[in-house]
């Protein structure tokens, strides 16, 4: 029976979409620093919100591989809307298919992939960063509640998200977990905005609890082993945001390459010297590599469903780093042009140093590898 | 209302380049879409069908690969595509296209309207969708850059003309060609496309047998022309200084505009 292949089908509209609607608008959500809203009703309206989501609210059922294939695309035009997009995919949803209860499940999924309920993950913290075994943000049991007090910094559709996926601490057995904080709750505000060099379409800000009232049913995880399965899912979220950094990378080497064939000195194109050759095959081996990675991480299901910490980690790592020596080369490819803002290539470079950060440092992932390989046999 | 809708899928370049030796379209790193007008048609169908309800079905004829515009076309809301593929269909200049879908439409049944795309971005004929109502034996309007009206039993058009345009009531059943100021299409769901990949998907693929016809009357068998060659027009920059007072060089110069045709 001839069917057409749901990845490349996926990818091919993905990228025409990307095209038409999105790449035409980045540089002004750049420019304003504006979290660009709209994506995100188009996303609901094409049923791509519940690409991940279980059929029976509403979804796809699909896995991280299609995710990745999707985000790829929208990051070689903008990458904070894939961000965004990715923490809707691969991030805070993932916790309530996996660990709420039926009725909050019946809430809340449909209600995403329809875009009235989009999610932001509550991780970072002022004082600790993005480190959860010191995560300081507490909850207080108070009969059938929670009493959360705390702050978390540079949260991603901070402003914007209706509900709150809060990593914090329990003080009645010292664990840690995370529940959901819809942005009604009494004590809850949004606090300042960030500035950041790039990815400036996050609607990243700080979000305060003060005495906030959680009913315990929004409770996901807490008590022993909430932390090693908090730790399983963020290796799919690592995948994401490592083929957001390929995206990038893709979209930087693409301009770079088109520019070197259309560029002239001295009565020849770019690519006709061995210089900027040699520059060129640097970046496609990189981005080929990447695509490796990313991709054979994306397939790996070995960790219930989820790629494994290694093979995660390594793809974000690479790709984040890849990214931004291609981005940088291909400014460098487009001289003084790479350095306006008529062009996107410094935009490139910006997204691409910000992926670096986005969902915790590449520096602590390597720390997660070096655990790894010291408990490996050989 | 049962609305079919004709599909091409064609190479997405504006630049079509033709391999010198062969004489074939490079389709090289060129992807493959559904061509532009036909979307406004896919457009037009259905947005009629979710004003008067029943369905729309596409047909399309190419190689195994043209099911990724059936699938895309499902994702934009259709609610079944048929791939016309058959080693016989290759090499159909535009009658042997329209005689092939032709006998699809016959073969799918009390079809009440028909939308083709203006025309398609390789071919540029504009030939498929006239030749088919002709064969079908069916009113068709062309150029429409607007729909008015439709109902179960006429349809209320504005078609382009060189002066302006014309305002045309036609009865069903009855084929039209869409320009692109029609409508602007909207963009494929991804849980439908997804849908449109799996093995229950409302795709069919009928090949020669399934619409009993012989090889002789379609592909390149059952053309009524023959391509001796396919080139890329080569573009020559000239140059030529006139000299002399402005008053004769522009006069000279509207002389050579005269000679060339060009005024």
């Amino acid at each position: 029976m001839l069917r057409s292949n749901v990845e490349e089908l996926l990818k091919q509209c993905t990228s025409r979409f990307v095209k038409s609607q999105i790449m035409p608008q980045a540089r002004k959500w750049d420019e304003n620093k504006q979290y660009p809203l709209e994506n995100m009703k188009k996303f609901a309206e094409l049923g791509l919100l519940g690409l991940r989501i279980p059929k029976k609210y509403g979804g796809s059922g699909r896995g991280l591989l299609d995710a990745v294939i999707v985000l790829e695309q929208i990051a070689k035009a903008d990458a904070s809307t894939a961000v965004n997009l990715h923490v809707q995919l691969n991030a805070s949803p993932l916790f309530v298919m996996l660990y709420s209860g039926e009725e909050v499940k019946r809430k809340l999924l449909p209600a995403l992939v329809s875009g009235k309920a989009l999610f932001s993950m509550a991780q970072t913290e002022p004082e600790v960063g993005s480190n959860l075994t010191e995560l300081r943000t507490l909850a207080r049991v108070e009969g059938s509640y929670y009493v959360v007090n705390g702050t978390k910094t540079m949260i991603t559709m901070g402003s914007i998200a209706h509900v709150h996926l809060v990593y914090l601490r329990f003080d009645d057995d010292n664990s840690i977990g995370c529940l959901l904080l819809e942005k009604e709750t009494k004590g809850f505000s949004v606090g300042k905005s960030e500035n950041f060099l790039g990815l400036r379409g996050l609607g990243s800000t700080e979000l305060v609890f003060q005495d906030c009232r959680v009913p315990k049913e929004n409770l996901l995880l807490k008590g022993p082993g909430s932390l090693r399965k908090m730790l399983t899912l963020f290796n799919g979220t690592r995948v994401g945001l490592a083929s957001i950094s390929l995206g990038i990378a893709g979209a930087a080497f693409e301009e770079a390459l088109k520019y070197s064939k259309l560029r002239t000195i001295s009565g020849k194109p770019l690519i006709a010297f061995q210089g900027l050759q040699w520059k060129l095959a640097d970046m496609a081996i990189t981005l080929e590599a990447m695509k490796h990675l990313v991709y054979s991480a994306a397939k790996d299901t070995k960790l219930n469903g989820f790629p494994d910490q290694f093979t995660s980690s390594a793809a974000r790592i690479f790709s984040s780093e890849g990214a931004i020596k291609i981005a940088n080369t291909a400014l460098d490819i487009f001289g003084g042009y790479g350095y306006s803002k008529e062009f996107p290539m410094e935009r490139y470079l910006r997204e691409a140093k910000g992926m670096t950060f986005v969902g915790g440092t590449i520096d602590v992932l390597r720390n997660a590898i070096g655990s790894y390989l010291s408990k490996k046999n050989m | 209302m049962q609305i079919v809708v004709t599909i091409k899928q064609v190479p997405d370049t504006a630049e079509i380049r033709i391999d010198p030796k062969t004489g074939n379209l490079i389709r090289e790193g060129v992807e493959s879409i559904i061509n532009p007008d036909d979307r406004h048609a896919i457009e037009a169908a259905l947005q009629i069908r979710e004003k008067l309800g029943g369905s729309v079905t596409g047909i399309c004829m190419g190689p195994p690969q043209a099911i990724d515009a059936i699938s895309e076309a499902l994702g934009l809301g259709i609610d079944k595509g048929i791939l016309l593929m058959d080693n016989y269909f290759a090499g159909a200049d535009t009658w042997a296209t329209s005689f092939t879908l032709g006998r699809a439409v016959e073969k799918i049944g009390d079809c009440d309207l028909i939308i083709c795309g203006h025309q398609a971005i390789d071919g540029d004929t504009a030939q498929v969708g006239p030749q088919l109502a002709e064969y079908l034996n069916i009113p068709q309007i062309t150029y429409v850059k607007d729909i008015e009206e439709a109902t179960d039993k006429k349809i209320v058009v504005k078609c382009m003309t060189d002066k302006g345009y014309e305002r045309i009531e036609c009865p069903l059943p009855a084929l039209i060609t869409v320009m692109r100021q029609l409508n602007e299409p909207r963009f494929p769901r991804f849980d439908w496309l997804i849908n449109a990949c799996r093995e229950k998907a409302p795709i069919e693929t009928w090949n020669a047998a399934d619409l009993g016809v012989k090889a002789s009357q379609v592909g390149l068998q059952g053309s009524l022309t023959n391509v001796i060659n396919t080139f890329s027009p080569k573009f020559e920059r000239r140059g030529e200084i006139l000299e002399g007072t402005a008053e004769k060089t522009v006069k000279d110069f509207m002389k050579i505009l005269e000679e060339n045709k060009l005024i």
